[in-house]
């Protein structure tokens, strides 16, 4: 190939490349903004929360239920709040922390929820359920559960339902601090 | 509501809604890559839009094989889209966004089905079960058909290169030609036509069909078939594969002046074939559908003939050229973006 030709190639893919990165970025600003319609109309689709408080006011009047008791190294206030109001109520708390030696994120996660159906996902799910007991905490019938989560670290969770709301708490530690976190979630 | 949220964020909610929006911005970038790259090839074209069609059917499964959390509220709080945010959006606080996506992705499968689908079912029962039926119908008491018309045929099979397939004179006013492309592959040619052409637009259009029945033996286009009918919900599917239908008419054009070395005759025989002025007016005060229909056969025509009439010959002289890096810009490109499209 003749140098003058390959020239005209390589100029030719840069100017290719370069339109096309041009009409690549007004299509994702397009989709970007397209993404923020949603939420501009107040959809009440599950979104991020800057606090408890500002989910609490976005809320109305359903009760966000928050634990007066935390172990030694979960950290406060939590890292992550989201809640959202349509097709139904539902929030999630995530609290990290350095529990048991571990740092991690999330390692306690709180979702509340008026359909029963609702879960937090991968964030508050076992690889294996080892044991599944219903016991009673502060008068209600709750459901534990203990097991290993994704990594190998063991986990608990406990479910029960207060007001219409299914709520549920999930720590990678054992069930003990969860139950007394319970407790003072219903004092 | 709730059983629609459910419902979306289900693997197979997730796979009907992400199937669509990927192939939307799949079919965005497919025509940025197009304008970008200046893509005038009409088999490079085809390409991307077969590539269109494909890449929903695949993109969900390996993305969840890739990242199984991606369903999770967590990440679809930090994605580029989030579809069930429109998806579940009431309008006028009324009526859910989501009634109307189903009902374009009935109306896309009802079409594929009554449109596309039925007909070449029975198109292949009917080749199956009938016998070779001759055309030949005879006329008046004097010559029959084909040897009347076998010379002019026969003149222009033998100017073609190989596979030269049979062909069929059927016995119509109108100009009409067309090729089945079964077991057995005929050409259907119109004594109205036959009379109509000159010796090189009959080339031209015989060339044509037998690009057709060419093209037809490649696994692309069986391919594309298939994809066609994975994706039959999918509205985008259902333009993208018109489109690839005219951008093969535009390669068979090419092929068919690459047998004939004539596009301009070529280019005469579908001038002769845009509808006359006294069909469109018997379209007034009647079908809209019709109207329509053949009002954007006149279109479709009108862009290959300014095609074939350019000054440089024909298209044929885009094939293959350019960079072929768009591909792979296109691919990563959509790839990427339709990942954080949840």
């Amino acid at each position: 190939m003749v140098p003058g030709d390959m020239r005209n190639k390589a100029r030719s893919r840069i100017t290719g490349i370069l339109r096309y990165l041009a009409l690549l970025t007004v299509v994702l600003a397009v989709v970007a903004l397209l993404d923020l319609v949603p939420s501009m109309v107040d959809s009440g689709n599950m979104r991020r929360f800057k606090s408890i408080e500002a989910l609490k006011s976005a809320s109305g009047p359903r009760e966000v239920l928050v634990p007066s008791f935390f172990p030694e190294g979960i950290a406060w206030p939590p890292a992550l709040v989201l809640g959202q109001r349509e097709p139904f109520s539902a929030s999630i708390l995530g609290f990290d922390g350095d529990f048991d030696g571990r740092r991690g994120t999330h390692v306690l996660v709180i979702s509340q929820s008026s359909s029963a159906s609702f879960s937090p996902g991968s964030m508050a799910a076992f690889e294996e359920i080892r044991q599944s007991v219903s016991t009673s905490v502060e008068g209600r019938d709750t459901l534990l559960e203990t097991g290993l989560c994704r990594g190998g670290e063991q986990c608990s969770r406990l479910t029960w339902s207060e007001g219409g709301q299914r709520v549920e708490l999930f720590m990678q530690a054992t069930s003990l601090e969860l139950i007394r976190i319970a407790e003072s979630m219903l004092k | 509501m709730e059983r629609v949220y459910y419902f979306i964020n289900s693997y197979p909610g997730m796979y009907l809604t992400q199937a669509v929006f990927h192939s939307v911005v799949a079919a965005i970038l497919a025509d940025c890559s197009i304008i970008a790259w200046r893509i005038t090839d009409p088999v490079r074209r085809q390409f991307l839009r077969i590539s269109v069609i494909m890449i929903p059917i695949l993109s969900f499964p390996l993305f969840q094989l890739i990242n199984p959390d991606r369903g999770a509220v967590l990440f679809r709080l930090d994605t580029l889209m989030d579809t069930s945010g429109w998806l579940l959006l009431e309008l006028w606080g009324k009526v859910p966004v989501i009634w109307f996506f189903c009902f374009v992705l009935l109306l896309a499968a009802f079409i594929f089905i009554f449109q596309e689908f039925l007909p070449i079912l029975l198109h292949t029962i009917r080749s199956v079960r009938e016998k070779d039926e001759t055309a030949v119908d005879e006329d008046d008491g004097s010559e029959p058909l084909q040897e009347r018309y076998s010379d002019a045929v026969m003149r222009v099979l033998d100017s073609l290169p190989d596979p030269r397939p049979d062909i069929e004179i059927i016995d119509d006013d109108d100009l009409v030609v067309f090729s089945s492309t079964g077991r057995v592959p005929l050409v259907y040619v119109s004594t109205g036509l036959i009379d109509a052409f000159d010796h090189e637009q009959l080339r031209g259009a015989v060339a044509h069909e037998i690009a057709h029945i060419r093209r037809t033996r490649k696994p692309v286009l069986t391919m594309l078939f298939i994809f066609r009918a994975m994706m039959f919900f999918n509205p985008v599917a259902l333009f993208e594969f018109r489109r690839a239908v005219q951008d093969e008419e535009e390669i068979c054009d090419d092929e068919a002046v690459i047998a004939t070395g004539n596009p301009l005759a070529l280019s005469g025989a579908l001038g002769r074939m845009t509808l006359e002025p006294d069909e469109h007016k018997a379209d007034e005060g009647g079908d809209a559908v019709v109207s329509i229909a053949h009002h954007s056969h006149d279109i479709m025509l009108g862009k290959r003939i300014a095609r074939l009439s350019r000054a440089d010959g024909s298209g044929m002289a885009a094939r293959g050229k350019g960079s072929r890096l768009y591909y792979p810009v296109f691919v990563l490109t959509t790839a990427v973006m339709n990942y954080y499209i949840v």
